[in-house]
């Protein structure tokens, strides 16, 4: 590449190839299918377009990662690269991510201060910003050769942070448009309410991927992050616009051209490139441009066997599941405050089937240990039902992050009432007491 | 300083349409409904965003950042429970109705600046004609 001249290839959810300055950035790449135990695929298969771990180009200078999801940061994706490739990232509350790349064979982890931006020589700025939520996550804005980029990841910036990026001049945002997570569809909840609360969540999601658009003004606009594509024919009702939250790209760029952004709102099919010189470039197959439900049923009929195979090469859970969990779960409850225990105000269900199954009771409101009890509580207030085999890695260690396990899309949950506790969730997701403590005892 | 309180005309304001005037660091809210006329700081707890752009239904203002929605009536936010919006005392005397404005920060204030109050007033303007 010659000339003051910025490309952008797109990869597929948050993934893009960045290319100016004689420079190379990758982010978050997600290059196999099935994350989350099976479940998760992208928007379109990438293998079909050849973007796979072996096909992508290897000579980077560096790679961002915005957070751990699998979708984001995918062990066996960089597996491929060299271990010192340097590794941007965000500086965290904790070391929680940082260590988790080193315990994957990163040798070159940069943490960066959100919103500082980084002179990484011959003209390539980068500046990463972190998230407004407790869950860590980032996104990156990258200029070159007198070009800006911007990648939300799925990354929810602060309302400061989405206007500060307004005045940068971004030439192209990718942005998040989709539900990425398991509300309302794994919830016992009434078939009429379900689908009415789908509705609504779906309506604020492009509400606010319009709104982020409006206020970061990109010259043009690609939905990117958020959604999961299910292959699995069991949960192939997930995918569907009345019952799940994985929006089409397609509605996105409806919904911003309805809303008269001062964007020009593009899809961007996985290997499709954006070259500052020359525009977009449609390089994804033609297929990918397939009405999306049409696309669906005929990639989980190409990818059946391959789908039934992951389903099945998981190993079985063992007999010391019972003291696992009693001993898991005792420690991380046992180690948070009073005040903490008290917020989350908890009696989690857990009702695991199969042959090392049983029932047992996180109980956050019990003022002495144990905190965990055998059997199902007649008052919890959160249930979640789930395989043994696939809540033991999270018992072992070997998947090291609970709230995946809610990512699989394989648990039923239910809540009593019906209304979020966003601190038993954020126990869930990181339940480092300091971070916890820290989190609610500050203003907001 | 900026003014301890706002003043205007109930009539002015569209029903059910929130209604952005500054005042404080973050501006204010102001939502009329059947029920009254209510005001917070314009500031939504979860990330930050501008309720003022947001969309009245069912007595509820939904945040355009991330759909949190909040009770226009108590400011208590019906999707998390544990967070609020900032309200306002809102006094009304016949058709007028007087909005004790949040402290000020100086700083913030030379930023806001006439241009921006302008600004405001044009949204509002155009939030009206819709």
């Amino acid at each position: 590449m010659v000339g003051l001249r910025m490309r952008v290839t797109y990869y597929g959810q948050a993934c893009t190839l960045i290319e100016a300055a004689g420079r190379t950035i990758l982010t978050d790449p997600w290059l196999t299918e099935g994350a989350y135990f099976g479940t998760w695929y992208h928007t379109h298969v990438l293998a079909e377009a050849d973007v796979t771990p072996a096909t992508i180009r290897k000579d980077l200078d560096y790679i961002f990662l915005s957070h751990e999801h699998e979708d984001h940061l995918d062990p066996a994706t960089l597996r491929a690269f060299p271990p010192d490739i340097p590794i941007l990232i965000c500086r965290f509350p904790t070391p929680k991510f940082r260590r988790y790349l080193e315990s994957l064979g990163r040798r070159d982890i940069r943490e960066c201060e959100s919103g500082v931006p980084i002179d990484l020589g011959d003209g390539l700025e980068v500046t990463i910003f972190g998230s407004a939520q407790y869950a860590n996550d980032a996104a990156i804005l990258v200029s070159a050769e007198g070009f800006t980029v911007f990648n939300e990841t799925d990354c929810k910036l602060s309302y400061q942070n989405l206007e500060r990026l307004g005045e940068r001049k971004i030439d192209i945002g990718f942005f998040m448009f989709s539900g990425a997570n398991w509300y309302p569809m794994l919830y016992d909840t009434p078939e009429p309410l379900k689908i009415e609360q789908t509705r609504r969540r779906r309506r604020s999601l492009l509400r606010s991927f319009v709104e982020r658009v409006k206020l970061v003004r990109p010259r043009i606009a690609v939905p990117a992050a958020g959604p999961c594509t299910v292959l699995d024919p069991d949960l192939l009702w997930l995918n569907s616009p009345e019952r799940g939250v994985f929006i089409d790209p397609e509605l996105a760029v409806a919904a911003a051209d309805e809303a008269g952004v001062p964007s020009e709102a593009v899809y961007m099919r996985a290997s499709d490139v954006w070259d500052s010189a020359t525009g977009i470039e449609r390089r994804a197959p033609a297929h990918f441009s397939l009405p999306r439900q049409e696309y669906l049923a005929d990639a989980a009929a190409r990818r059946a066997d391959e789908v039934l195979a992951r389903r099945t090469d998981g190993p079985a859970a063992q007999a010391d599941l019972p003291d696992r969990l009693a001993r898991h779960f005792e420690a991380l409850i046992a180690a948070q405050t009073a005040d903490i225990r008290a917020r989350i105000g908890a009696k989690v269900a857990l009702d695991i089937t199969g042959p090392h199954g049983g029932a047992w009771t996180l109980d956050f409101t019990s003022a002495t240990r144990p905190y965990v009890r055998e059997g199902l509580a007649a008052d919890w207030s959160y249930r979640v039902e789930v395989a043994d085999r696939l809540l033991y890695p999270f018992l072992t260690g070997e998947a090291p992050f609970f709230e995946d396990l809610f990512l699989t899309l394989r648990v039923a949950l239910a809540r009593r009432p019906d209304v979020y506790n966003e601190p038993l969730y954020h126990f869930f997701y990181e339940p480092d007491p300091d971070k916890l403590h820290a989190w609610y005892a500050s203003p907001r | 300083m900026g003014d301890p309180y706002i003043e205007l005309d109930a009539d002015d304001l569209p029903l059910d349409r929130p209604v952005r005037r500054p005042g404080g660091d973050a501006g204010i809210v102001i939502i009329r409904t059947d029920r009254g006329v209510f005001a917070y700081e314009d500031r939504c707890p979860h990330a930050g965003w501008r309720l003022s752009s947001g969309d009245v239904r069912d007595g509820r203002l939904e945040c355009p950042g991330h759909g949190w929605e909040f009770a226009v009536d108590t400011g208590a936010c019906t999707d998390v429970p544990g967070y609020a919006l900032c309200p306002l005392r809102v006094l009304s005397a016949g058709a007028r109705v007087r909005v004790e404005c949040p402290a000020t920060d100086m700083k913030t204030g030379i930023e806001t600046g006439k241009a921006r109050e302008e600004e405001i007033a044009e949204e509002d303007a155009a939030k009206i004609k819709r």
